[in-house]
């Protein structure tokens, strides 16, 4: 038995490297396309710069002096605050709201309208309003990408609480556990994972929504960088902080993971 | 006189224009074994629900030892067809969940959920979550977490009917032999005839529905060996 439990995880463990072998070849070819494309001359470098001079620019505006008086990690450190800001007020406030919505139908007929109408608005239409009221500075930023990040996680929290499966808290209640009880050991619990999955989709709304809140009267942040090199055509500027962007959201995402599988190893795995 | 350990009072239930249980009247005895068979339907799985106390009845009354039941009670215990453990607990915090509620210390937790853990035979799984396990270790997981709060009354809704024959008939042993060494009281609901003997010290039979008593069956021990033998004769 053990054995065969063994004989399984080496294959298993064969499998996925096979598999990330599979991904390595692919980013690879793919780079080299890119870098025959760029050099061959077939396209203007306006269009498609070169990997080599992306990395150079990349080198330049890490070390060097930085893009428009700000070094990379700046322009990135400011972006990621916006980001995490608004992110963790999204999560103190529409977590305990969903969940509480989700109990009270009460709460919820008050409060699920109003997230539901102005759910699937473009966040750029009511961007306009935000800076009218907080200003052009960081508080409508971080704002919009607030209101980006908390449908996501009120609607999952909500969902959890009614989804949860009722034998459960009658279980518990046999059990000798008073209501408070019940909340905390089991409710609470049994919502983690659909809360997870709120939030995960919740840093992604945000994320994709940075751009459009640094378009706005900013002079820093990494979608700041992108959109102003576009004005001066400096296509490897906008390569670094496109790529810079993609690989700080896969960053993001396997820490993500890891938490969850850490905290919620049962997730998706019946009962 | 002596006050009924569990008297179900001329109780019936409709659901809308439905009637599902039809003027029940049955007198537990404490320490009895109890099961209770019918047809798909009648009515069997509402009737422990009025007794755990989810469910009222539409009409008459369940006293438990003297007092009407109005809703759960620590006292009456109970296990479903799914285990439904805590998936974020592991086999043993699972147990001890009873222990926890009443702030009984953490030591005192593990070392009764450890006693419980090697009657069941789990105690390699201690540490183990629920989804690591199989249906019939979640099912003595469950009894374990059910037993570990001392409830006076059980009450098992089909709890080994998704388990395959092989541990079905271990679970059987398993639950005859607690029976005898805690004394405790079950209502144990199947629709499998042959478990219904094997387990109870008495069998009542519900009709179809509307369900109605229709034959409550006191079953000794020397009549239940025989027909546990003349089960074991037809299966060969
Ligand atoms: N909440 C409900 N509302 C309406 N009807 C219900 C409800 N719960 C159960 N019923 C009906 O009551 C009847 C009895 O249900 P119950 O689950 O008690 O039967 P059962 O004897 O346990 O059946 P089975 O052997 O299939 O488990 C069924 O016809 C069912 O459709
Ligand atoms: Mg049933």
């Amino acid at each position: 038995m053990e054995d065969n439990c063994l004989r399984m995880q080496e294959v298993n463990t064969i499998r996925s490297i096979k598999y990330v072998g599979i991904s390595i070849f692919t980013l690879l070819t793919f780079l080299a396309g890119w870098y025959f494309v760029a050099e061959s001359g077939l396209v203007s470098p306006l269009f498609v710069p070169s990997p080599v001079r992306v990395w150079e620019t990349f080198l330049a505006i890490c070390f060097g002096e930085g893009y428009k008086g700000s070094s990379l990690w700046v322009h990135l450190g400011v972006s990621l605050y916006r980001i995490g800001l608004a992110f963790v007020l999204a999560t103190l406030i529409a977590v305990p709201l969903g969940l509480v919505c989700g109990y009270s139908k009460t709460l919820q007929a008050m409060i699920s309208p109003l997230v539901h109408f102005y759910r699937p608005l473009p966040p750029l239409a009511y961007y306009t309003v935000l800076v009218i009221w907080l200003g052009i500075g960081d508080a409508s930023k971080v704002a919009l990408l607030f209101f980006a990040g908390f449908a996501p996680i009120f609607i999952s929290c909500q969902s959890a609480i009614e989804e949860i499966n009722p034998s459960r808290v009658i279980v518990a209640r046999t059990l000798g556990a008073s209501t408070r009880q019940v909340f905390f050991h089991v409710i609470v619990p049994s919502c983690l994972p659909q809360i997870f999955t709120g939030l995960r989709t919740s840093l992604g709304f945000i994320y994709t929504t940075l751009v459009a809140a640094e378009m706005v009267a900013a002079i820093s942040g990494v979608g700041w960088m992108v959109l102003d090199a576009s004005k001066f055509l400096q296509s490897d500027v906008m390569f670094v902080g496109i790529i810079l962007m993609g690989i700080t959201g896969l960053l993001i995402d396997a820490v993500f993971n890891i938490i969850e599988k850490k905290i919620i190893p049962w997730k998706g795995r019946g009962e | 006189m002596i006050m009924d350990f569990l008297h179900i009072k001329h109780v019936s239930l409709t659901y809308g224009q439905i009637r599902i249980l039809d003027d029940i009247d049955l007198v537990v005895s404490k320490g009895e074994f109890v099961t209770i068979v019918g047809p798909s339907g009648c009515g069997k799985s509402s009737l422990l629900k009025m007794v755990t106390g989810i469910q009222a009845p539409s009409e008459g009354e369940i006293l438990f030892q003297g007092e009407a039941i109005t809703d759960i009670d620590a006292k009456r215990g109970m296990m479903l067809q799914e285990a439904t453990l805590f998936p974020w607990l592991s086999v043993r915090d699972n147990i001890s969940f009873a222990l926890k509620m009443k702030s009984v210390s953490r030591k005192e937790q593990v070392r009764q959920a450890d006693a419980y853990l090697d009657l069941m035979g789990l105690s390699e799984f201690a540490d183990h979550l629920p989804y690591q396990l199989s249906g019939g270790m979640k099912q003595r997981t469950a009894l374990a977490r059910t037993l570990i709060n001392r409830p006076e009354m059980i009450m098992m809704d089909e709890p080994f009917s998704a388990l395959d024959a092989f541990t079905r008939k271990s679970m059987q042993k398993l639950l005859t032999q607690i029976w005898k060494d805690f004394q405790t009281t079950f209502l144990f609901v199947t629709h499998d005839v042959e478990e219904a003997i094997t387990l109870g010290s008495r069998v009542i039979i519900l009709s179809a529905r509307p369900g109605k008593v229709i034959e409550d069956l006191s079953i000794g021990t020397e009549k239940k060996e025989a027909a546990a033998r003349i089960f074991t004769l037809l299966e060969q």
